[in-house]
């Protein structure tokens, strides 16, 4: 899995930062900055998580075999619960 | 396309159902298409309730969140509350490119990290406001001695309001919401003299900074005098009735569901479930747009229910359960798009704390009334209770 942020559709929410803090950081002026542009697979559904809550569609993820998906574009309509369907994990609904 | 026949409902909305659990609207939901209403003005206003619609709404171009356009939804008009002057600063009311430069100038402000930085403090805060309720006796009104209070506080400290300073805020920021125990030339007196008084510490803060927020936006050199104390204002008002309800109701929930407490992701849910900013985010047509199915006149109003959104079934199963274990995080309890919370992440530690050491430092309390008789605030602006009668 390959990403990249775009700090200038960035409006500080902190969502990815809460979700992903191993992959996402904020700067200085509090926008968005990736600790790595290549998430190890164990941070996948983090970063779903963290591209399913950002408001403004600031990170992308370009992965492999599925093309490039931005915003929360890459999981619109079914199965849109943080993108963890396609990975074929239980999601545990309580 | 059009859709079929719009379906029409009365306004002002009054929530259907009872606040535990909370509103929901599946019923509109159900309806293909948007639900329409018409303002006592005769203005036309779109309800949007699916979760997909909302977050569509929220990040059209097309669509505004500016009152001066024609046909704004000025929905606190026909709910008692004074229509918020459209003042400098006021940079929740503004579009982009306008608004993004208030915003970009907050956002260090509000990080993750230095919201962290903050935990001490609002600790101390939680801490002191509950020393105070044990020391009052064995029954208190949680809302008026806790859940007020404490978001006021944590306000005050945010923007450098000095300690001997902070009882005046407070007193005044609580007639400012207390709809029901003040009256409206009480509110308007409380509004005008928290205004002078923020113009007075920005004024300070310019000859003498400080470590806090006026100082360091004062230093970026971007905001006008007058700017400043929108920005003030709106932060004073947008992180005060909101926080206080949310923590009063879910209080309530908690006390309802005590097998949750002390677990750490009641936070999460108890936004989601409760999403007091139910009409919080107005908004009106700019050009002519079509909304799931539904042709939307430019000049129309437009209001996406986060509460209906937060209960779509297609998006949180059992959405009316409480359940803090979900997987769904996605709720818009702060909105969604360019204007989502700004002060979501400082909401959350605050909620974690007070609901942690509320009941750890409280373990029997209890509602002092049954549930059925808390007043819940049926149709205001924000879902919440005017009074949570507890004892211990
Ligand atoms: C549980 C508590 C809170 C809830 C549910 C809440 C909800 C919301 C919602 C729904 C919006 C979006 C409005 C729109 O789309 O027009 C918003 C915006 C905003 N909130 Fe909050 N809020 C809370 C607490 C706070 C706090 C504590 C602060 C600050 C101290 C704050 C500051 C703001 C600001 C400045 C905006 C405008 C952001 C912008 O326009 O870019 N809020 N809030």
């Amino acid at each position: 899995m390959r990403i990249s942020v775009d700090s200038d559709r960035c409006v500080g929410a902190g969502q990815c930062v809460l979700s992903a803090p191993e992959v996402f950081d904020q700067d200085a002026e509090g926008l968005v900055t990736a600790l790595t542009f290549a998430p190890d697979p164990g941070e996948r559904d983090a970063v779903r998580q963290a591209v399913e809550l950002c408001p403004s569609h600031a990170i992308t993820v370009h992965d492999h075999g599925q093309g490039h998906s931005q915003g929360r574009d890459h999981d619109h309509g079914q199965g849109r619960e943080d993108g963890r369907g396609h990975d074929g994990v239980v999601v545990d609904d309580g | 396309m059009t859709g079929a026949q719009p379906r029409v409902v009365d306004f002002p909305l009054r929530r259907p159902g009872e606040p535990f659990p909370p509103p929901r609207y599946d019923d509109y939901r159900r309806h293909p298409g948007l639900v329409l209403s018409y303002l006592p003005n005769g203005n036309r206003v779109w309800l949007v309730t699916r979760h997909e619609d909302v977050r569509a709404v929220l990040t059209n171009k097309k669509i505004s969140s500016n009152p001066d356009h024609t046909g704004f939804p000025n929905i606190s008009d026909t709910m008692g509350v004074p229509r918020q002057e459209q003042i400098p600063g006021w940079f929740v009311g503004l579009d982009s490119p306008e608004h993004d430069r208030f915003r970009k100038a907050l956002i260090p402000e509000f990080t993750v990290r230095r919201v962290r930085e903050m935990r001490p403090a609002i600790e101390r805060i939680v801490e002191e406001r509950i020393d105070a309720l044990l020391a009052g006796g064995r029954t208190a009104d949680l809302v008026a001695d806790f859940a007020l209070p404490v978001p006021s506080l944590v306000i005050s400290t945010l923007l450098g309001v000095p300690p001997a300073d902070r009882e005046f805020f407070e007193s005044r920021t609580r007639t400012l919401v207390a709809i029901r125990a003040s009256t409206d030339r009480q509110r308007d007196t409380a509004t005008k003299e928290l205004l002078r008084y923020i113009n007075r510490l920005v004024a300070i803060k310019e000859k003498w900074p400080g470590n806090d927020l006026i100082s360091r936006l004062l230093a970026t050199g971007t905001l006008s005098a007058q700017e400043m104390s929108g920005v003030l204002m709106l932060l004073l008002i947008a992180g005060h009735e909101t926080t206080a309800n949310n923590i009063a109701l879910g209080v309530v929930t908690l006390l309802l569901n005590p097998a949750w407490v002390g677990d750490g992701r009641v936070v999460e849910e108890t936004l989601r479930y409760h999403s007091v900013a139910d009409l919080v985010s107005l908004r009106v047509a700019v050009e002519d747009v079509e909304v799931s199915g539904q042709l939307i006149r430019a000049g129309e109003g437009i209001i996406p229910l986060v509460a209906a959104a937060n209960h779509d079934a297609e998006v949180f199963t059992c959405p009316h359960a409480f359940d803090p274990a979900r997987t769904e995080r996605h709720h818009v309890a702060f909105g969604y798009g360019v204007h989502q919370c700004l002060g979501q992440n400082l909401v959350r530690v605050e909620m974690e704390i007070a609901y942690r050491r509320l009941f750890e430092r409280i373990p029997g309390l209890e509602l002092a009334v049954p549930v059925e008789e808390l007043p819940f605030k049926h149709d205001g602006v924000l879902c919440g209770l005017h009074e949570l009668p507890v004892r211990w």
